[in-house]
């Protein structure tokens, strides 16, 4: 791809005079004058290759015709398009890539969405090919993409793509010449990322989806511009219906924060919504057994027991979750809801699992709830460094990001996570990287602390910052003067030297942004190792400086959403503190009505209370506390306790088991609303089919329980709450196509320097207790898979053809100690339990370490216990210490 | 001009055509398959001249394979494009009377072939 820069220049294309970047292609400065020229090979996103030859143009004093899309715009340049030698060299060009194309339109997927089409079209294409077609054998390619060969125009558009942007190689061109065939690497099915990049980027229909096969003609569909539902990246998609029925995915170049680029959950995973298990109708347990029922007996139902509950227990008898899948919308109705109708601040969301820390670490440090940087800063940045982000898995856009910052603009990459920079079928970001730190999550902190030593022994402190907050700088040299090398080298197995290296790369660089993901942001202690980040980047003077900034990642699509509409315990609308009195004022003006003031309880405790009996009533939107807690937080005994359990649910999960009231919701793909993505981009959700059976959207239902206990919430549409959160938090909403990040708040900092750090700076800067693994075991984490978020994507069909069940993923060093294959059955057990699955055999994973996807851990929690975060009350309960056993 | 820098001799009386189809089933045989009109052209100029050699050419394919070597040269990635239309442009430049010659054989047996069935009607 062309850099650009500011130097300009000056050029005609076809008489047209324009003006564009120096570095700009000739194609594209066609494009901005209205000038279309054909081309197959080209693509926005890929280097040129000028291999289809379409795009000839004739330029002014070169002898031949000249590919447009591989030459560069010159100062003074005449560009010519639309000449009889152009025109003639395009239609002898389109004849020969015709030569050999089957013409089986009739039956083509690409029928009607073909640039084959459309070009042969135009120019009036005829062919004198009377010689016999090439034919290739019919290949089982896998089990969601087709190929058909035959159809393939060799621009190799997929194989670039694989490469150059997903960085996964997992096709080629096999053969040569005319018998040039696009593969999988080897004689097997395909086995790679399935972003379905290839799909959408063959201009012919060579590999199509196997998912919308032979199924519809494209002006048939039904098209909504929406965004997808998974993970925090907040992908814009183009859902494709027919008569309400999903049919396909789409993702248009230069829309969304993704530009056209998704993952496998975006692309294969949409048909998780409309899964046959679906709750459709209202269910009210009736003597022990849920029963369905009409909306208004469950709402009556509610209402009336809600309201019994609280005249005889009082408001803080109640307590709420919430799911960060829910729209702001929803999220802020919900809150309003527990606070104004039922009067306490006893709710959370599942930010709670983890982002809470990021967001409480920056509001502590840089007193901003949202990044200050965006996902453009990162793709400029010249410095990188990954913490604990398993980036490819869980936030696989941010992670292409990444991958451009590193292929395109060569950014100096530096990664602490726990992986092994194995080349595997999926792309694994530390191989990308300059300098790589393999460690256990257990032992994130003590690489970061490892860094900060580096950077204060190496005298890299910022020169500003030791002046204006010398206590602060002191204070942060002494603590880590306290620790020693030898003790980091036996925590990380990383030297002093290569501390002192990936130090002096990261105070080096000019934009550094420093992105803190799952892996990180659930690990035990993460709420303090954000701290300390923030502390790296506030020592190198790279926390306020252009394009540097924090970035935690955001798991579930609208968890930022989740803390910025106030859905966690302590924080209200705007990600404000609860006991802000300017911002009680002015919600209060709004809201019309006081808000509740006593502390409320969050998720952890809001179980305890149950099970103290203290909790009666508890509403549950699109959570699963039993089904994603280990079982000794008890949350299955807490619920069973509960006067009055209502869960407003998709499917019928663990939790929604135990309710009174099962109140049938509509999925993302059935409501309009926003969510706000990872940098805290503010984005419109549009209904793409109607709301499965008798369901209704969340704020639908939580409006009209409140109309039904009397204390109405009412809003005619999505967009009237939307309203109001705007007159709560000015300016919330859509400001563009990017978004404008806050910048950093000076006044928080100085605080932070001067005061804030002082309170728990000695126990974040001490190193984490040293694991002594016993013989016989591993450290089992629960991971995420690229390939499913949550649970909710273990109800797609596409997703569940790629990945249909856990397995237990161990190092080969690791499974040769315990005498295991890929295949063999294992069996885990502690002092909690046990769990038998199946082994396999993976390179990626640290020594030490095994892996087991969270999606389908339900049997493998008991073996997890949880600690809680004292100071953001995350529940931490992703690790356990295992033994290992062979078993048949 | 045979297509490179080397001197290939031949036997005086060579049937130029079957050498030509020669030279364009190496060059068919080399493209690497990058570019269209190298890939597309090589074989479709190799099947063209099978043909005529096959005794199975028609007038027209003389005109077609002219056209095909003037839409591959000068459009390609690599000179490989230029030198691969050399052969034929070459030969159907100096020994064109050959390639009407095998065209006229072919015409010919066509006729006869064609007669039994067109006296059916």
């Amino acid at each position: 791809m062309a850099t650009t820069t500011t130097e300009t220049v000056r050029l005609t294309i076809d008489g047209i005079p324009i003006s564009v970047p120096k570095g700009t292609l000739v194609i594209e400065a066609a494009r901005r004058v209205g000038v279309m020229v054909p081309h197959f090979c080209y693509h926005p996103k890929l280097k040129p290759d000028a291999n289809c030859r379409m795009c000839l143009v004739e330029v002014e004093k070169m002898p031949k015709l000249q590919t447009s899309c591989s030459t560069l715009a010159t100062e003074g340049m005449a560009v010519r398009t639309a000449t009889t030698v152009v025109h003639d060299a395009h239609k002898s060009v389109l004849e020969f890539i015709l030569a050999n194309h089957p013409l089986d339109c009739p039956v083509c997927d690409q029928g009607g969405k073909c640039d084959l089409q459309d070009f042969s079209h135009e120019y009036t294409a005829t062919s004198r090919f009377i010689e016999t077609k090439r034919i290739f054998q019919k290949e089982y390619f896998s089990p969601l993409i087709e190929t058909q060969m035959n159809r393939c125009v060799q621009c190799l558009r997929c194989v670039r793509y694989c490469d150059e942007v997903m960085d996964v190689k997992a096709l080629a061109p096999v053969g040569r010449g005319t018998m040039t065939e696009i593969k999988s690497f080897g004689a097997h099915p395909l086995d790679c990322e399935f972003c379905g990049g290839c799909v959408q980027i063959c201009p012919v229909g060579a590999i199509t989806s196997r998912l919308s096969m032979y199924e519809y003609r494209p002006w048939m569909l039904k098209r909504a511009d929406t965004v997808c539902t998974f993970c925090g990246d907040g992908c814009q998609i183009t859902v494709q219906t027919k008569d309400q029925e999903l049919i396909e995915v789409n993702s248009a170049q230069g829309a969304g924060r993704n530009s056209g680029d998704l993952c496998a959950r975006g692309f294969f995973g949409f048909h998780a919504a409309s899964h046959p298990s679906r709750v459709t109708h209202p269910l009210i347990r009736r003597n022990g057994v849920l029963v369905e029922a009409t909306w208004e007996e469950a709402l009556e139902f509610v209402a009336e027991q809600t309201n019994r509950l609280k005249l005889a227990h009082g408001p803080h008898a109640f307590g709420g979750l919430i799911t960060g899948r829910c729209t702001n919308e929803e999220l802020y109705l919900f809150q309003k809801f527990m606070r104004l109708t039922i009067g306490t601040n006893n709710l959370d969301s599942s930010a709670r699992y983890g982002h809470v820390n990021g967001v409480q670490a920056m509001r502590m440090v840089q007193g901003t709830h949202r990044w200050t940087v965006t996902f453009e800063d990162i793709v400029q940045a010249d410095v990188l460094l990954l913490v604990g982000t398993n980036i490819t898995e869980a936030n696989p856009i941010t992670g292409l990001k990444v991958k451009e910052a590193v292929k395109k603009h060569g950014a100096t990459l530096l990664t602490i996570e726990a992986i092994q920079a194995a080349v595997g079928t999926i792309s694994n970001i530390s191989n990308l990287s300059e300098q790589h730190f393999c460690v256990a999550p257990s032992q994130f902190g003590a690489a970061v602390l490892g860094l900060l030593k580096a950077v204060v022994e190496s005298n890299y402190v910022d020169s500003a910052i030791s002046q204006r907050a010398s206590d602060y700088v002191l204070a942060v040299s002494q603590a880590v003067q306290q620790l020693t090398w030898n003790d980091l080298a036996l925590d990380t197995g990383i030297s002093r030297e290569s501390f002192v290296q990936m130090a002096a790369a990261l105070t080096g660089g000019r934009r550094v942004v420093a992105l803190a993901g799952q892996t990180l942001l659930r690990s035990q202690g993460s709420y303090g190792i954000c701290l300390n980040l923030l502390d790296l980047l506030l020592l190198t003077g790279k926390l306020t400086a252009q394009g540097c900034g924090f970035a935690p990642l955001a798991e579930e699509n609208n968890d930022q959403g989740a803390v910025e509409m106030g859905a966690v315990a302590a924080l209200l609308p705007g990600a404000l503190d609860l006991t802000d009195q300017d911002a009680r004022t002015q919600i209060a003006r709004v809201w019309k009505e006081d808000l509740p003031l006593a502390a409320g309880a969050t998720l952890i405790e809001m179980i305890d209370r149950a099970q103290a009996g203290i909790i009666k009533g508890l509403f549950v939107i699109g959570e699963n506390p039993v089904g994603s807690l280990p079982p000794q937080i008890g949350a299955k005994e807490a619920l069973g306790k509960l006067d009055l359990l209502v869960c407003q649910e998709l499917f019928l999960t663990e939790t929604a088991e135990l309710a009174h009231v099962v109140l049938p919701a509509a999925s993302a793909m059935e409501k309009a609303g926003t969510f706000t993505n990872t940098e805290g981009h503010v984005q419109a959700v549009r209904p793409a089919i109607d709301p499965v059976g008798d369901s209704r959207p969340d704020w639908e239902i939580l409006s009209a329980i409140s109309v039904f206990m009397g204390a109405p919430l009412e809003y005619s549409e999505a967009k009237e709450i939307l309203k109001e959160i705007r007159a709560v938090i000015p300016g919330y909403g859509s400001l563009g196509p990017s978004p404008i990040p806050p910048a950093v708040d000076r006044v928080a900092v100085d605080r932070y320097v001067n005061e804030g750090y002082r309170q728990d700076l000695t126990t974040r800067y001490t190193l984490p207790a040293r694991a002594m693994r016993p013989e016989g075991t591993v450290q089992l984490g629960l991971v995420q898979s690229l390939f499913h978020s949550g649970k909710l994507s273990t109800h797609s069909k596409g997703l569940l053809q790629i990945e249909p069940s856990g397995f237990l993923q161990m190092n080969p060093v690791d499974a040769a100690r315990f005498g295991l294959e890929t295949g063999d059955r294992v069996r885990l057990s502690n002092g909690r339990g046990e769990f038998t699955t199946t082994a396999k055999v993976f390179d990626r994973v640290p020594e030490g370490l095994a892996w087991f996807p969270d999606h389908f851990a339900q049997a493998a929690l008991r073996l997890f216990d949880c600690a809680v975060d004292p100071d953001t009350k995350v529940p931490y309960c992703r690790t356990a210490s295992v033994s290992v056993m062979k078993t048949t | 001009m045979l297509g490179s820098g080397g001197v290939t001799v031949m036997e005086e009386g060579t049937d130029m055509v079957w050498a030509a189809l020669r030279l364009m089933e190496f060059f068919y045989h080399e493209s690497c398959g990058k570019c269209s009109p190298c890939r597309e052209g090589s074989s479709w100029l190799v099947q063209t001249m099978r043909r005529i050699v096959a005794k199975r050419g028609q007038m027209e394919d003389l005109e077609t394979l002219v056209h095909l070597c003037k839409n591959i040269e000068g459009r390609t990635v690599c000179a490989f494009g230029d030198a691969s239309v050399a052969p034929i442009m070459s030969t159907l430049k100096h020994w064109r009377p050959e390639y009407v010659a095998l065209i006229q054989a072919a015409e010919a047996a066509n006729l006869i072939k064609l007669e039994p069935a067109a006296a059916r009607h």
